[in-house]
């Protein structure tokens, strides 16, 4: 993943707000690193439905068959995904 | 799978069909799907004294249909095993009556099986009525392996 790649806040804020949309919180009670299953009750639908929300916000395409997504679970991550997908899509 | 084999393969009877036609599918994550209500369609004449209203329900259920659909000609469900929806958000833009052909153009957003996310825009005449996502497990709980 682009470990490399600066996240903007932007990004965080409104990966947070999904997450807290998803899980029915405030998004000042959703930490940036704590794992959104483990630590915030996640279920499997809904990681799922904040792929969508995000896929949906930054518009990007789906992810190629097979990708594993399963290690991205908390904000910094998905931010983190969503700042590589975004990245790729932007010509240089 | 094709599209047609994949309508015969939804395991809804005639009654709770909600996609009559597939329109295109790119067979890459996008389909878009054709449903035709009329007026004497039951789930419709139940609503006569709404001035035949299509109800919001059966417009998720064309969305979560389509959804299944795709899943099938993909490859991504099998007929006897197929799926739930676990999860839905939709927005109603405006109502719609019938009779009406509405046009459900579905995208996948998420795919990491057994577990499905999508994007779907309900129209009529090219204007959209109903935006929905969704979540669902392709494989129903509890099915053989």
């Amino acid at each position: 993943m682009a470990d490399d790649l600066q996240v903007t806040d932007e990004i965080l804020d409104k990966v947070r707000e999904i997450a807290a949309e998803a899980l029915d919180v405030e998004p000042e009670e959703v930490s940036l690193d704590g794992d959104l299953f483990e630590d915030h009750g996640l279920d499997s639908i809904g990681i799922v439905m904040i792929h969508v929300e995000l896929a949906l916000t930054f518009g990007f395409p789906e992810p190629a068959r097979g990708e594993d997504l399963s290690h991205i679970r908390t904000v910094r991550a998905l931010s983190g995904f969503v700042h590589h997908r975004t990245a790729v899509e932007v010509p240089r | 799978m094709t599209p047609e084999a994949a309508l015969a393969a939804l395991p809804f009877g005639a009654a709770f069909r909600f996609v009559d036609q597939v329109i295109s599918c790119d067979g890459a994550g996008r389909v878009v799907t054709a449903t035709h209500y009329d007026t004497d369609r039951k789930v419709i004449a139940a609503h006569a004294s709404l001035g035949s209203l299509i109800p919001g329900s059966i417009l998720i259920e064309q969305a979560a249909q389509t959804a299944l659909l795709l899943a099938l000609i993909r490859g991504d469900a099998a007929p006897d095993r197929l799926g739930v929806v676990g999860a839905i958000k939709a927005r109603f833009e405006r109502p719609v009556t019938a009779p009406a052909e509405l046009w459900c153009e579905l995208t996948v957003a998420y795919l990491q099986a057994p577990q499905l996310g999508f994007a779907a825009e309900i129209s009529l005449d090219g204007k959209v009525i109903t935006r929905v996502s969704g979540a669902c497990t392709l494989e129903m709980p509890g099915a053989p392996p």
